[in-house]
């Protein structure tokens, strides 16, 4: 893990956030805009996905449990559609019980991380799961 | 193995051969013609039974039985056809050997079938006679030869008058004479005549000659001097087959009249069974060798011929019979 | 031997069949043996009385036989010394006179047919039958015998007569000179009415006389086509023939089975016989012998049905039993066994009953039980599956607003989102921050401690590399053991495979525990971390230079909630559930946390883990430690 995150790792990139938790939706936004992120957001899975459609984003972070439409509804409505069958979504969710990662990616999410998150927490584990996405890392700023 | 087994029975044979022949050499059996006095009937039935029984071939005789009676030429005279050779033994009566004798053929008797004579007067129970003074005034038919000596002599021995009795020469060898009461009595033999009558439902009286002392041997065995010389052996044995024959034939008269049957099945079985049961008794009188032969017999039958001049001449009675070849037997 | 079907025994196994059997050999030896005696006995006795009524008939008859002989002899010897015969023989003219007497005397007497007296020649001069006389009586059997004595001949049949005839003869003599014989005739139907008679003999049984000379039957056959002029054999006529008298068993002259008396009579010359057909005879006894066998039988029988009976009722209810208990192994627990005798199989089949009974109780019970147990089991699952839901539930519910909570004050610490900061808010902040990381810690050992307990910790066996690990530890502690002054050392045993299985979130989640209590209490020196191969388990030995645990605290520090002592809680903060934890979560990998220590020099905390994972559950020597 970096000891050091740049300031402009993700200069440029817009990256959706899904989560029911306003405050869980604020310091995601508040964190990756600190890093040059544009984020939209969604309360839900069914506005998610809208908020998707219309801003394409590079990279969407959802949470599991969710009203309306869930995680897992989201995931399988992109990877059930081929225009956004190979966008990379990471959960982020408070569930941590020992198989819920394996079930995560086995339904299309990439990765998966665990609430609570600091700062350094969050972006350096995301930092890592991003190293992990070929497409992803060219427009990493390192 | 199939060798050694063959070669096996080849040695067992030839020891069994050579065993047979070190034993006793088995003669052939010596062949011998009898020459019956009559047709095949009851009465030569101990021949029969003798040859049947294998009695003549135990006594190393191969016999041959040759029916008599009557051929085209006549009676069948068996001492002719003993002396003629075409018999060695022969059947005939004591009368006819005396006489025989005295013409000079060279036979021999040699056993009696019968021990006493079956002659007799038949008469009708209602008109007969019982008793041989009883004949005086009435007619017996008899026929001549032996049978007319034997009537002569018994009238003689018992003083009944000859003339006073109507002496009917007898032509057939029928009863209707008697029956039919042509003649009030008959001289015929009680095994035959006497049967035929008791057949037809007739009680009849009986005067048996031999009752009254009168007695010859009427079926006697009979073979020539040469025989008797040269083969004295084969003479025994046809004897002794005899006697054993009328043994034989005392024990079992059913069989004695198959046996008979069978040399002419045209007898009438029971016609022959009531003969044969009346014969019996006179081939089996206790005490008396069965075949056997008594010197006064003889005796008397020489000296009845002479009596009624019929033997002329003499002749010596030891040549005409002889007992050596009679077996005696336990009574 | 298990025979649980009744078909399998095979057949005289059986307990009925063998009763059965019993019954009939101890009811039937004694009777077959009995009975078996009796008959002998009755047969044997029946034999002898037999052949003793034959010869008391033949006795009968040969004395009347002798009777009727004797009588014709005393006849004769009257007539031999007779005056009138004697003159009539001698002189014709007391021929009249004689004849008169003679026929007088044959009238009288019923045994005597003919009387005659003959010459010496044998010529007939006297006789009672008119026509005799004159007769020659040469040639007749009796003839010469007659001339020396007195004579009897054997009968023979007459040729004349047509018949058989008896003769007896006695010499007259005159002067001791034999002047003639007198002869009688016996009347021979007598002979034949004596032995004709049947009395005694049954249907089958006859007396008969058979000649020495022939063997002609003198007395006619009681049975048809036997005519007398035939010769006859048989044993019986054999040994009588041959002068012997007794009785035996042999075949008649008709071939049949007899009993047959025989007797020989010197007078006659001839064998007496009197036989009875074996068939008739024995047929009196036979009935009573079979009379004798059936009630055998009856009782045989009797004893085979009795036997049938008895042994049916007492294997019938066992039987009963059987096919009951069968039903009852195969669920039917209300089956009973009905048997209403009060014998010794009337209280087995009680009990039978009472154990079925107390059987189908027990079922019940256990059938209550089970299904209460069930329930439970239901609940318990139920509750398990509730807990489970709560655990997820609380452990989503507590992470979400510390989610808000560190996220926030993280970005207020890392100066991001635009906030107005000073010292003071940098201070709070910080303060915050520190309270809610051991809010989060807390909750994390709730859950794990939750987790543990429920059992419901999975355990991951993935690949691991301790030095990879080592080194993520080592990062995160460093920075506290430098706070304090220690160094932290990490050593790695060349020995232990460059990979390993299990699950490093468990191992590290201990492994930082450890680390970090060496840490907390040690004031000075230095926190060692070796990892080392031992066998099949990998060791971790954290050792430290602190203050060393007493003996006695060293049995409940693994204890929940329990420190050292309360003193040290508030020193050194905590809950006390870590190493209750860490020793649960060890013990679920199939390993386990041992510990040494000395007041004042150190502790060495050693955990021993599977180096092949969870899966093989391997059990952990408890006194595998390194020091």
């Amino acid at each position: 893990m970096l000891n050091i995150i740049p300031e402009n790792l993700i200069e440029g990139w817009t990256i959706v956030v899904v989560d029911d938790e306003d405050d869980s939706l604020m310091v995601a936004e508040v964190i990756l805009q600190a890093y040059g992120a544009t984020v939209y957001t969604g309360v839900n899975g069914k506005e998610g996905f809208e908020v998707i459609q219309r801003v394409k984003p590079r990279l969407v972070i959802s949470d599991l449990s969710m009203p309306v439409l869930d995680g897992w509804g989201l995931i399988s409505l992109l990877k059930g559609n081929r225009a956004y069958h190979d966008l990379p979504v990471i959960a982020l969710t408070a569930h941590a019980m020992i198989g819920d990662r394996e079930r995560a990616i086995a339904n299309g999410f990439h990765n998966y991380l665990t609430k609570p998150l600091t700062v350094d927490s969050f972006m350096g584990n995301l930092l890592n799961l991003l190293l992990d996405i070929p497409e992803l890392v060219e427009f990493l700023n390192l | 193995m199939k060798t050694v087994v063959r070669f096996g029975m080849v040695l067992a044979m030839l020891v069994v051969a050579a065993c047979s022949a070190a034993a006793t050499p088995t003669p052939a059996p010596i062949p011998v013609k009898i020459q019956l006095s009559w047709i095949h009937e009851y009465s030569s039935s101990p021949f029969y039974a003798a040859l049947r029984n294998g009695h003549f071939a135990a006594n190393g005789v191969e016999a041959t039985l040759t029916e008599g009676g009557f051929d085209d030429q006549g009676y069948i005279d068996p001492v002719a056809q003993l002396v003629s050779g075409n018999a060695d033994f022969a059947m005939s009566d004591g009368a006819s050997l005396i006489q025989a004798r005295a013409a000079g053929s060279p036979v021999v008797a040699i056993a009696s079938v019968m021990q006493r004579n079956p002659l007799a007067i038949l008469s009708l129970s209602e008109t007969g006679s019982v008793s041989p003074q009883d004949l005086a005034g009435k007619s017996v038919s008899v026929a001549s030869g032996g049978a007319e000596v034997m009537l002569n002599t018994l009238l003689q021995s018992q003083g009944v008058d000859r003339s006073t009795v109507n002496v009917i020469a007898r032509t057939n060898f029928g009863i209707e004479a008697l029956v039919n009461g042509e003649v009030d009595n008959l001289v015929a033999w009680i095994t035959n005549e006497g049967v035929a009558l008791q057949e037809q439902g007739l009680t009849t009286n009986t005067i048996l000659m031999s009752d009254y002392g009168v007695e010859a041997y009427d079926f006697i065995l009979f073979t020539s001097e040469a025989m008797i010389n040269d083969k004295p052996d084969v003479v025994r044995g046809v004897v002794h087959a005899l006697q054993m024959g009328i043994a034989d034939v005392i024990a079992d008269p059913v069989q004695a009249v198959e046996y008979t049957l069978s040399l002419d099945p045209a007898l009438v079985r029971e016609e022959q069974f009531r003969r044969l049961e009346i014969t019996i008794p006179l081939m089996n009188v206790p005490g008396k060798t069965h075949g056997g032969m008594e010197a006064t017999v003889w005796q008397f039958t020489y000296d009845m011929l002479v009596n009624q001049g019929i033997l002329t001449q003499a002749v010596d009675l030891d040549q005409v019979y002889t007992l050596d070849f009679i077996a005696a037997e336990n009574q | 031997m298990q025979v649980t079907n009744r078909t399998a025994i095979p057949f005289f196994a059986r307990l009925r069949w063998r009763l059965t059997f019993l019954f009939l050999g101890i009811a039937i030896v004694p009777v077959v043996i009995i009975t078996l005696i009796v008959i002998t006995q009755i047969g044997s006795q029946y034999q002898i009385q037999i052949f003793n009524e034959l010869d008391a008939i033949s006795t009968l008859k040969t004395q009347q036989v002798e009777h009727l002989l004797q009588d014709g002899r005393e006849q004769l010897r009257a007539i031999a010394i007779n005056d009138d015969v004697i003159a009539g023989v001698q002189t014709p003219d007391s021929v009249p006179v004689a004849l008169t007497v003679i026929q007088r005397l044959a009238e009288i007497s019923s045994n005597v047919e003919t009387i005659f007296i003959y010459t010496p020649d044998g010529k007939v001069v006297l006789a009672s039958d008119e026509v005799l006389i004159n007769r020659v009586v040469l040639r007749q059997p009796y003839f010469d015998a007659s001339l020396s004595g007195e004579f009897l001949q054997a009968p023979f049949f007459d040729v004349s007569l047509q018949r058989l005839t008896l003769i007896a003869t006695n010499p007259i003599y005159q002067d001791s000179d034999l002047i003639a014989i007198a002869a009688i005739r016996y009347n021979i139907n007598e002979i034949d009415n004596i032995l004709g008679e049947q009395v005694g003999l049954g249907e089958s049984g006859e007396t008969y006389l058979i000649s020495q000379e022939n063997n002609y039957l003198l007395t006619k056959s009681r049975f048809d086509g036997f005519p007398q002029n035939r010769a006859y054999t048989s044993d019986g006529i054999e040994r009588a023939l041959s002068a012997q008298n007794g009785d035996a068993f042999y075949p008649d002259y008709r071939g049949i089975p007899v009993f047959g008396n025989y007797h020989w009579i010197e007078d006659l010359k001839s064998g007496l016989l009197t036989e009875i057909d074996q068939a008739e005879a024995f047929s009196a006894i036979t009935q009573t012998q079979v009379i004798i066998i059936v009630l055998a039988a009856l009782i045989a029988i009797s004893a085979a049905v009795i036997g049938l009976v008895v042994s049916t009722q007492i294997t019938q209810p066992i039987s009963q039993m059987t096919i009951t208990a069968s039903a009852i192994a195969q669920g039917k627990f209300d089956q009973r066994v009905a048997y209403a005798q009060a014998d010794e199989v009337g209280v087995l089949a009680t009990a039978f009953n009472d154990m079925a009974q107390a059987v189908q109780d027990r079922t019940s019970q256990l059938q209550a039980a089970r299904d209460e147990a069930l329930g439970a089991q239901r609940v318990a699952r139920e509750n398990s599956r509730l807990k489970s839901e709560f655990l997820s539930t609380m452990s989503h519910e507590l992470r979400t607003p510390m989610n808000a909570i560190l996220g926030f004050t993280s970005i207020m610490q890392k100066r991001i989102g635009g906030v107005e900061y000073n010292a003071l808010t940098e201070r709070y902040l910080q303060r915050i921050h520190a309270n809610s990381e051991r809010l989060l810690g807390l909750i994390n050992d709730f859950l794990d401690l939750s987790r543990v307990e429920s059992g419901r910790m999975e355990l991951a066996t993935m690949p691991i590399v301790p030095a990879d690990m080592a080194l993520k530890w080592s990062e995160s502690l460093t920075v506290l053991a430098e706070s304090k002054g220690l160094a932290l050392i990490v050593n790695i045993d060349p020995a232990l495979p460059a990979i390993i299985l299990g699950d490093e979130e468990a191992i590290s989640k201990i492994a930082i525990n450890l680390i970090g209590n060496a840490i907390k209490f040690t004031e000075k020196g230095s926190v060692t971390v070796q990892l080392r191969k031992q066998e099949q388990f990998m060791t971790l030995a954290v050792t430290d230079t602190g203050i060393g645990i007493a003996p006695h605290a060293r049995e409940y520090i693994f204890d929940e909630f329990r420190q050292v002592d309360q003193s040290s809680k508030r020193k050194y903060g905590g809950t006390g559930l870590g190493l209750a934890i860490a020793q649960k979560i060890a013990r679920e990998m199939g390993g386990t946390i041992n510990l040494q220590s000395q007041i004042d020099v150190g502790s060495t905390f050693t955990l021993v883990v599977p180096m092949a994972g969870t899966a093989n559950n391997v059990a952990v020597k408890e006194s595998l430690v390194l020091a």
